[in-house]
């Protein structure tokens, strides 16, 4: 049975894992991306690095990479430079490029190796919305791939780049996901109370924002509960968040927040003031804490 | 002092004194002609003096006390100083005045000091335009160096026959911070960092600074504080800057620095955050910068050819 779960390290994956790994830009992904090869050199497995980059470009991105100019001139790492024209990328034929990919699965395999693993970076993929579209396809065509061949897959993305919307979409497509953690938590524990926990910062800003926008339109009472206890860090952007789930309700109740640590309770002071519509009940004396 | 029908503006004194009884001799009079014309007054200073100066007005009752616990730092006191006062001028009033002090332990501390001498330079930046006549009260002799930043960041000064002149030291804002030198612990950066993140992921931020801060000496709450306040720089930095964004941390026995560095334009405005935000405004613009600020000591922005850099400085007790 194939891994579908959430991972903290780009490390520890067998054949027929497909990750999604959001890094935070050039030089986070390429710690990321020479981690994650590297296993595969201990695993005896052929290695590609695909992406709509020029080769020259891909090239760059292994320079943390041990042996580099050994290894391509082995073939035991292969790059797969894509066409750069953004106009060919719709055009793409997906089934096309996921039957290729099983054959050189096979080849490999021919060779001794004991699979592929293939790394790819897909922010510039994911640029437009008809590219996103296209390429969630190909995702699917490599996923099954990855079921059915010697085959372990990454796909980084910068974080800061990729909108959330298509971000939600890739994530739908991967079974194993590198930044779930970060996100935080809101889930319901009854009528008009749900429980908030994680953390809130740039990374999850947008969705957060959409979350607590969406809360209003399900509230059935006048009284809103947020349960904060939970809650690692938040940032002045998911403070205005809150205070714009309390402007929304304010009309016809109140937000209460319960047990909200108290450098909160000082953070919305310092930054927001007294906050009409939002009550904060039994302060925690409670310090940041996971702070990763 | 304005004459009756005089158009008042932003004025910005500074009174030195032997004493505490000096200085209420000087300012009670100034509140008593504010009451006896109709001008809103206001007094925030320690306690002692407040508790003579109440004691010796014509009508105290008439005059507005803001409590002593505003003078734990300086944007506290711009906040107090803006909820009693400029909320007066907003109503269409048309002058103002504020008797005020600077904590006496801050006139003998280095890093101390230099907090209040950026925010009585800041106030006459923030409150230009403003029909407010501020008094600061310096009343014991301030050691040399604090009577020349004061006559640097005031307009006027009471001369010794009790009349109040301008001040011609008077350097503007602007010109002040810019000249500014850079307190020791702003300095930490001329040595090698104790960490150096490119591009960090914010959760492995907000963790480095714990740890320094930690390491350092800072108690729990100054510690939490500087991550909140680090936290927004940077989060600033990949928003509006650009990347790469570099923290830097270090720290010694006096205190602890980072530096968020973007290759970004940058806050063109040095007093960014030092004014509270209006109560009616939610929007989210400038809120990060202000925290910030009231998360640290001292905070700098350094404009270099091709980069940005904001410093965050805390102070070790």
């Amino acid at each position: 049975m194939r891994r579908c779960e959430v991972v903290d390290r780009p490390t520890g994956f067998d054949l027929h894992d497909h990750v999604l790994w959001a890094h935070f830009g050039a030089e986070d992904w390429r710690k990321v991306l020479a981690l994650f090869l590297q296993e595969g050199l201990v695993d005896n497995q052929r290695l590609v690095y695909a992406g709509t980059l020029q080769a020259e470009e891909l090239l760059a991105d292994l320079v943390a990479l041990p042996d580099l100019d050994g290894l391509l001139a082995t073939r035991r790492l292969e790059l797969w430079s894509a066409h750069a024209d953004p106009e060919e990328i719709g055009r793409r034929d997906v089934a096309a490029q996921a039957a290729r990919l099983g054959s050189v699965v096979d080849a490999a395999l021919a060779e001794g190796y004991t699979g592929i693993r293939l790394a790819s970076e897909i922010t510039d993929a994911l640029a437009h919305v008809d590219d996103a579209e296209a390429h969630l396809r190909l995702e699917c065509q490599v996923d099954q791939v990855a079921a059915t061949h010697a085959l372990v897959v990454m796909c980084g993305f910068d974080r800061l780049v990729v909108d959330p919307a298509t971000m939600q979409g890739e994530f739908a497509v991967h079974p194993l996901r590198g930044c779930g953690t970060e996100a935080p938590r809101l889930h319901a524990l009854g009528d008009d109370t749900w429980s908030l926990g994680g953390q809130v910062d740039i990374l999850s800003h947008a969705g957060f924002a959409q979350a607590m926008a969406a809360l209003p339109d399900v509230m059935r009472g006048d009284v809103l509960h947020l349960e904060v206890g939970q809650l690692e860090f938040i940032d002045v952007a998911g403070l205005r968040a809150l205070v714009r789930l309390a402007e929304a309700v304010a009309d016809r109740g109140r937000v209460v927040l319960h047990q909200p640590p108290q450098w909160l309770a000082r953070m919305l002071a310092l930054t927001f003031g007294t906050v009409e519509g939002l009550e904060l009940l039994e302060p925690e004396r409670r310090r940041l804490r996971k702070l990763r | 002092m304005t004459a009756p029908g005089q158009q008042p503006v932003f004025r910005h004194d500074a009174g030195f004194f032997s004493s505490p009884e000096e200085t209420v001799t000087a300012v009670v009079p100034f509140l008593d002609e504010a009451v006896e014309r109709g001008i809103p007054a206001y007094v925030r200073l320690e306690d002692d003096l407040a508790a003579m100066v109440r004691e010796r007005l014509a009508e105290p009752e008439a005059v507005g006390f803001v409590e002593g616990a505003s003078l734990a730092n300086p944007l506290r006191a711009v906040r107090a100083m803006n909820d009693a006062a400029i909320g007066v001028v907003d109503a269409g009033v048309e002058e103002v005045r504020l008797v005020g002090c600077v904590p006496r332990a801050s006139l003998g501390s280095k890093h101390g000091w230099e907090q209040w001498a950026r925010y009585e330079a800041a106030l006459n930046h923030i409150y230009a335009g403003i029909p407010l006549w501020g008094l600061c009260c310096y009343s014991t002799p301030p050691p040399a160096h604090v009577r020349a930043d004061v006559l640097a960041t005031h307009t006027g000064v009471l001369d010794d026959g009790g009349r109040w002149q301008p001040s011609e030291e008077y350097v503007d804002p602007a010109s002040w911070i810019a000249a500014r030198a850079l307190t020791s612990v702003e300095l930490l950066d001329e040595g090698a960092p104790a960490f150096e993140l490119a591009d960090p992921n914010p959760g492995r931020a907000r963790e480095a600074v714990a740890r320094l801060a930690t390491d350092a000496g800072l108690g729990a709450e100054r510690v939490d504080d500087l991550v909140l306040a680090v936290n927004e720089v940077v989060t600033n930095g990949f928003l509006h800057g650009s990347r790469p964004v570099t923290l830097r941390g270090w720290s010694d026995h006096e205190g602890v620095l980072l530096t968020v560095e973007d290759h970004g334009a940058g806050i063109d405005d040095d007093f960014a955050g030092m004014m509270p935000p209006r109560h009616d405004d939610r929007t989210l613009g400038g809120r990060g910068v202000r925290l910030a600020r009231m998360c640290s000591d001292l905070v700098t922005f350094r404009r270099n050819p091709d980069s940005f850099t904001v410093r965050l400085a805390v102070v070790l007790p």
